[in-house]
């Protein structure tokens, strides 16, 4: 999105029609025991079916051996600023304190004033677009201190050339999580550029034209079947694998499988790298989680197109653990892909 | 909802082409995926989109210049033009209301 977009539920309805992925109720799942982290604790089940991992042609060495252990961060270079609330302790950002739908004020853009023109299509109301008049994203300029070092700005060739960004973040030394789409292009409509994209160069803790750790570029990249094969958004999760130990430098994030009960009662943060800022700056947003299915998280942290692949995370005592891979923005919220229990098997395979 | 595609050129205030500008989907019928597309050399850029209906895009050069169009998908290969300019400042005067030009 877009900005996180509150709508008119009826407006809402009419312009995402039958086909909009709407939340699924978190009654409708029901949450085994509430789980903090860890491969051996009962988060959400969630089918294995389409969680068979795959890895792209270009993989070479592959991940580590497993680490049946945990997922805990790593810190890395001088951590700048306390987790607090829930929250990073950034300047200039605040969560609000009320937060609700019914409490955010909100505006229907219905003119549209464009700036550009249109070849195709009457420049009429916009019905679909409301806006949240405020934009509190904060731009991190410390990237290279953690956990921003763990964040990556990623530039991505695909098949037919095309160049695209999105984000990535640290789970170890030399894997990186992201979006499936991502690494892997599918049913887009463009001749040639399906399939495992042609490379990423992966930029840790990049702040515009400054790259603190340099950068790598990899094509060794891992996603699972129900995306590359079925396209299912529920399973749209993929890894960068790198040759070298750049994590090492940055440090990552942990990683966990939570109950809906927790991520309910949870604030979702996320830092990527949106395209609608300064080339290659880091921007971070908080808001609460607004809803889960069993295989996605829903939240109205504001992202825009460039943020794919960024972790959705919590903060617990100070330490931040990935719930969700962000990848999709909408016009009622925004959405990630959920770490269920395969999908956290699937992240300590690739965890290397 | 089957895929279709927008089509974009990025064009400066000469109409030329403008290279390496982010361009995304900033409103759309449903989910989209959270990605932007950079132009070539040509300006062009093709966003992937789920599917018919009306959809607004914006472009990000790296100088701050943005620019957007709303634009009705209909059929695969629909192309839209955005031509750059300065961030546009509204609103009114305090004493005299008059709109800012």
């Amino acid at each position: 999105m877009r900005f996180t977009i509150q709508v008119d539920e009826q407006v809402a309805a009419e312009a995402a029609g039958a086909a909009s992925a709407l939340p699924t109720s978190s009654a409708d799942f029901d949450a085994g025991p509430a789980a903090e982290s860890g491969p051996g604790q009962a988060g959400p089940q969630a089918s294995s079916d389409g969680h068979t991992p795959v890895s792209s042609p270009g993989a070479g060495g592959g991940a580590a051996d497993e680490d049946e252990s945990s997922a805990p961060p790593s810190p890395g270079p001088g951590e700048s600023g306390a987790a607090d609330g829930g929250v990073e302790q950034v300047e200039g950002y605040e969560l609000p304190a009320q937060e609700s739908a019914a409490t955010v004020a909100f505006s229907v853009d219905e003119t549209l004033p464009d700036i550009a023109t249109a070849s195709f299509g009457a420049r009429e109301a916009f019905t679909t677009e409301a806006v949240i008049g405020i934009d509190d994203r904060v731009q991190i300029t410390t990237t290279a201190t953690y956990p921003w070092s763990a964040h990556a700005s990623l530039r991505i060739t695909a098949n037919d050339g095309s160049q695209w960004i999105g984000t990535g973040w640290f789970i170890g030394p030399r894997t990186l999580v992201t979006a499936g789409h991502v690494v892997f292009i599918r049913n887009s409509g463009v001749p040639g550029r399906d399939g495992w994209v042609r490379s990423i160069t992966v930029v840790p803790g990049r702040n515009g034209a400054q790259q603190p750790f340099g950068s790598a570029v990899s094509s060794n990249l891992r996603s699972v079947t129900g995306w590359t094969l079925n396209g299912d958004q529920e399973y749209d999760y993929g890894a960068i694998i790198l040759s070298s130990d750049l994590g090492s430098s940055t440090g990552w994030l942990g990683f966990g499988a939570f109950s809906d009960a927790t991520l309910l009662d949870s604030v979702a943060n996320i830092s990527g790298y949106p395209g609608d800022k300064p080339a290659g700056t880091q921007w971070y947003h908080a808001r609460r989680v607004t809803s889960v299915g069993p295989r996605k998280v829903y939240y109205d942290v504001d992202t825009f197109g460039g943020q794919s692949g960024s972790a959705v995370y919590r903060i617990v005592n100070g330490q931040r653990y990935a719930v969700a891979v962000h990848a999709y923005g909408g016009s009622t919220s925004n959405s990630g892909t959920r770490i269920t229990s395969p999908v956290f098997q699937n992240l300590q395979s690739w965890k290397a | 909802m089957s895929p279709a595609t927008i089509a974009a050129v990025v064009l400066d205030g000469s109409g030329r082409p403008v290279p390496d500008v982010a361009v995304a989907v900033v409103a759309a019928p449903g989910p989209v995926q959270d990605v932007a597309a950079l132009t070539g050399a040509d300006g062009r850029a093709v966003l992937s989109v789920p599917g018919p209906g009306r959809y607004a895009v914006l472009a990000t050069a790296a100088d701050a210049r943005t620019a957007r169009a709303s634009v009705q998908v209909d059929a695969p290969g629909t192309q839209v033009e955005l031509h750059l300019a300065d961030p546009e400042v509204t609103g009114r005067t305090r004493q005299s209301s008059r709109p800012i030009t």
